[in-house]
């Protein structure tokens, strides 16, 4: 009997030995999926020659815009002049994004468009047309712009010899007007013939990070991590300014509405870029933390038009001074940037910085 | 030293005994039976070796090759609807959700199709690959729309990235996984139909040997037919011309085969392939537009009308070639209405592109979607056709290969029958 259960034991003890072991698992790492034109380092935009000289910054100065005094008017005192007189025969159409919540973005409920940049259009499609107009009137034409190539939709000299260059370019829609936060720089009126209007809003440089028990409220604590902004833009500029200082590591994506997907995968650590638009990202995500960086970064937003059209940049600055003067413009601002702040739960920052003095060029 | 001694007499005993007529019949039949059983081995091997390329076309090529298109197509199906999802209303939204799950289940099935395949095979890297990334895909694309339901505008970049993940990489793989397989497909049916020369050759050895033996036996033995010999030689004959009867049958079946693969059902595969990257391209301009949209999507849309315009006239007049001219008339009234949506001149609003790129309300369909069902019904048709005439070239070499080696040992016994009473007269 002992000697049946020994033999037995051997049996199975060879039976385990000479079991199949199966094939060696392989070793692979998950694939990392990354967005189209992440960017690491960041991309930054090509300098501009002329605007590292003061007579070229003086030539091409993006704050030099037209006095709305200055408008041709009717009998009736209507403003008029031709692209005005096309805008009010064929419709106005303006480029807009729709990513950028607080200032430019659809409502992917109703599908509408809302936001403080959709105010000031609003207010000037009213102005234009008159009484008449109200909201989803299709006189006026809301087009989403193709990233990285919107101010190229304006009518100017610059952009129809740059899309007779690359016919490629023959796509981007044309407009009369950009409001998608176009920050006023020298290298965007040098490369596209722009003329911005009076500055809409003014911004300063902000830092979104996720929330947690480690310090992260200045680039310098981010030594050694990703940071994202959108390429070509003055953000981008700045980090890679920045790297050698703070020692962060850089990385651009097409659209700043990005880094927020990559910030939430965790594929970058913070995101630097304008403060209203970061609080726009911050709503969609309490679980991130915002910092105000006041005194950095930033700069001024206007209503990026074709430097063709002398009588519309008029006629916009015209509707501003007033949204100005009546206090419009500075409660659209308040109803997005401190309301609906507000009413999401968030701290609400500090005052919003104060738009700058307008002179005129004429 | 006595062992070689032996094996010296032996050899001359043998040689001796082939100086003499019987060792030479014996000779003889033993070499006209040789040669006949190689020809049966070798010929049977030949028809072995294509009658497996062949059933190897039908059963896993041609099941890879469908899998292959069915990766492509449900991927750019689900591109397209996860974007269609978030433009729809609220309502519609989750029948739309629902139907991209599906084609990613479709896709994961086909996959798997693939897999099971060609383990191991060539494509099996491509296959892991695009399977590796499924999971981030769906991940994206859920994410996206809990983000879009959430009035979060981040919700558009997930969906642009799932976007870009399959037209960047997804597809192309798909593609060449597809062109991979149709080209080892039409490798492997022109293998299995081409002439065995080689067996051709041998086949002529085994006649001339048995010639000579007949020749030879004719003038020992003043006899002037030798029925087994001549047997021999018939069987040998029906063998011959059996053989590359039967490969020419398979030749032109698996010519029709390849052909309509070639002409018809892969243009139209592409042209559908192009209209479903076509379809989602329009939803991306909507959702997250960028440089080059309006240009690939007038490129798709002649690239599609191109393709079908080829294939129309290869095709013969009946309800197949229907369903071609039925996707020329749908991709005309797409291309009409998609004229509005690539005017820049005059950019149509967000409600107006969308009522033109979404399907309609009440289970109606798009342009392109319209275009997709009379392609998909006519590719369905022609590649049942195309895989009737493999089978037909299969069929054409059924029983070959053992009838091939039957026909030969007969003609080895009929050679020996022929010539043993030859040589037994010498041992009386």
């Amino acid at each position: 009997m002992r000697a049946r259960a020994v033999t037995a034991a051997l049996a199975l003890l060879l039976a385990g030995c000479s079991a199949p072991t199966g094939a060696p698992q392989e070793e692979r790492a998950a694939p990392l999926v990354l967005p189209y034109g992440y960017a690491d380092p960041g991309s930054e935009a090509t300098p501009i020659e002329a605007c590292e000289t003061a007579e070229g910054r003086l030539e091409f100065d993006p704050r030099r815009t037209l006095n709305p005094a200055a408008l041709g008017r009717d009998a009736a005192g209507a403003p008029v002049g031709p692209t005005l007189d096309e805008i009010r025969r064929d419709g106005l159409v303006v480029g807009v994004s729709q990513t950028t919540p607080l200032l430019s973005r659809r409502n992917q409920v109703t599908g509408e468009m809302e936001g403080y940049e959709l105010d000031i259009i609003h207010r000037i499609a009213t102005e234009l047309f008159g009484p008449g107009f109200a909201p989803g009137d299709p006189r006026l034409r809301l087009v989403t712009m193709p990233t990285g190539s919107r101010l190229l939709a304006l009518r100017t000299g610059k952009n129809d010899a740059a899309r007779k260059a690359d016919p490629k370019l023959a796509e981007v829609p044309e407009v009369h007007m950009v409001l998608a936060d176009v920050t006023l720089t020298c290298g965007r009126v040098y490369t596209h013939d722009v003329m911005y209007s009076a500055p809409y809003l003014t911004t300063n440089a902000g830092l979104l990070t996720r929330t947690g028990a480690e310090r992260r409220s200045s680039l310098a604590d981010l030594s050694g991590r990703k940071v994202c902004a959108a390429s070509a833009t003055t953000s981008i500029a700045d980090l890679l300014a920045l790297r050698p200082s703070t020692g962060i590591l850089p990385v651009s994506v097409p659209d700043s509405s990005e880094c927020l997907m990559l910030l939430q995968r965790g594929l970058v650590d913070a995101i630097y870029t304008d403060f209203p638009i970061l609080q726009g990202l911050q709503l969609q995500d309490p679980g991130t933390t915002l910092v105000d960086l006041r005194g950095q970064g930033g700069g001024q937003a206007g209503v990026a038009m074709s430097k063709d059209h002398p009588d519309l940049i008029r006629f916009v600055n015209g509707v501003l001074e007033r949204m100005r003067a009546d206090g419009s413009l500075a409660a659209s601002r308040d109803r997005w940037f401190v309301d609906e702040v507000r009413a999401a739960g968030l701290d609400v920052p500090g005052p919003p910085l104060d738009l700058p003095p307008v002179t005129y060029a004429d | 030293m006595r062992v070689l001694e032996e094996v010296a007499l032996i050899r001359e005993g043998f040689g001796a005994y082939l100086r003499r007529t019987e060792g030479k019949f014996t000779l003889i039949a033993a070499c006209a039976a040789a040669f006949a059983l190689a020809l049966g081995l070798v010929g049977m091997t030949v028809v072995g070796d294509r009658q497996a390329l062949l059933d190897d076309a039908v059963d896993r090529r041609g099941a890879l090759t469908s899998a292959a298109l069915d990766i492509y197509r449900t991927f750019a199906d689900a591109d397209a609807t996860s974007l269609d999802a978030v433009l729809v209303d609220q309502q519609r939204s989750p029948g739309l959700q629902q139907k991209f799950r599906e084609d990613v289940f479709d896709a994961v099935d086909a996959l798997r199709e693939a897999a099971s395949r060609d383990a191991g095979g060539s494509s099996a890297d491509r296959v892991r690959r695009l399977t590796d990334l499924v999971p981030q895909y769906v991940q994206l694309v859920e994410t996206g729309w809990s983000a879009s339901r959430n009035n979060h505008s981040v919700g558009t970049n997930y969906l642009a990235q799932a976007s870009f993940l399959v037209r960047g990489t997804i597809l192309k793989d798909a593609d060449e996984l597809h062109d991979e397989q149709i080209r080892a497909l039409t490798e492997a049916q022109e293998a299995a139909s081409s002439h065995a020369w080689s067996t051709y050759l041998l086949g002529v050895v085994v006649l001339v040997v048995l010639g000579m033996a007949h020749r030879f036996t004719a003038r020992r033995t003043r006899r002037r037919v030798n029925v087994g010999l001549l047997a021999a030689a018939g069987l040998t004959l029906v063998a011959l011309v059996w053989l590359p009867t039967a490969l020419l049958v398979a030749s032109g079946s698996a010519e029709d085969s390849i052909v309509q693969r070639e002409k018809v059902v892969a243009p139209l595969a592409e042209a559908r392939n192009v209209g479903r990257s076509a379809d989602s391209n329009e939803a991306r301009m909507l959702i997250y537009p960028t440089l080059g949209d309006v240009e690939a999507l007038r490129n798709d849309l002649a690239r599609i009308g191109a393709l079908i315009g080829d294939v129309t006239p290869v095709t013969e007049p009946g309800p197949e070639r229907d369903r071609v001219e039925q996707a020329a008339a749908a991709l005309a009234s797409w291309v009409d209405a998609d004229a509005r949506v690539m005017d820049t001149s005059n950019p149509l609003t967000y409600p107006q592109t969308v009522a033109i790129v979404t399907p309609p309300t009440g289970g109606g369909k798009t342009h392109a979607e319209q275009v997709d069902e009379h392609l998909t019904a006519a590719i369905s048709a022609y590649t049942r056709s195309s895989a009737e005439a493999t089978a037909s070239a299969r069929a054409a070499l059924d029983g070959l290969a053992v009838g091939f080696a039957l026909l030969m040992v007969a003609a080895a016994a009929a050679a020996v029958a022929g010539l043993w009473p030859r040589i037994a007269e010498y041992y009386r």
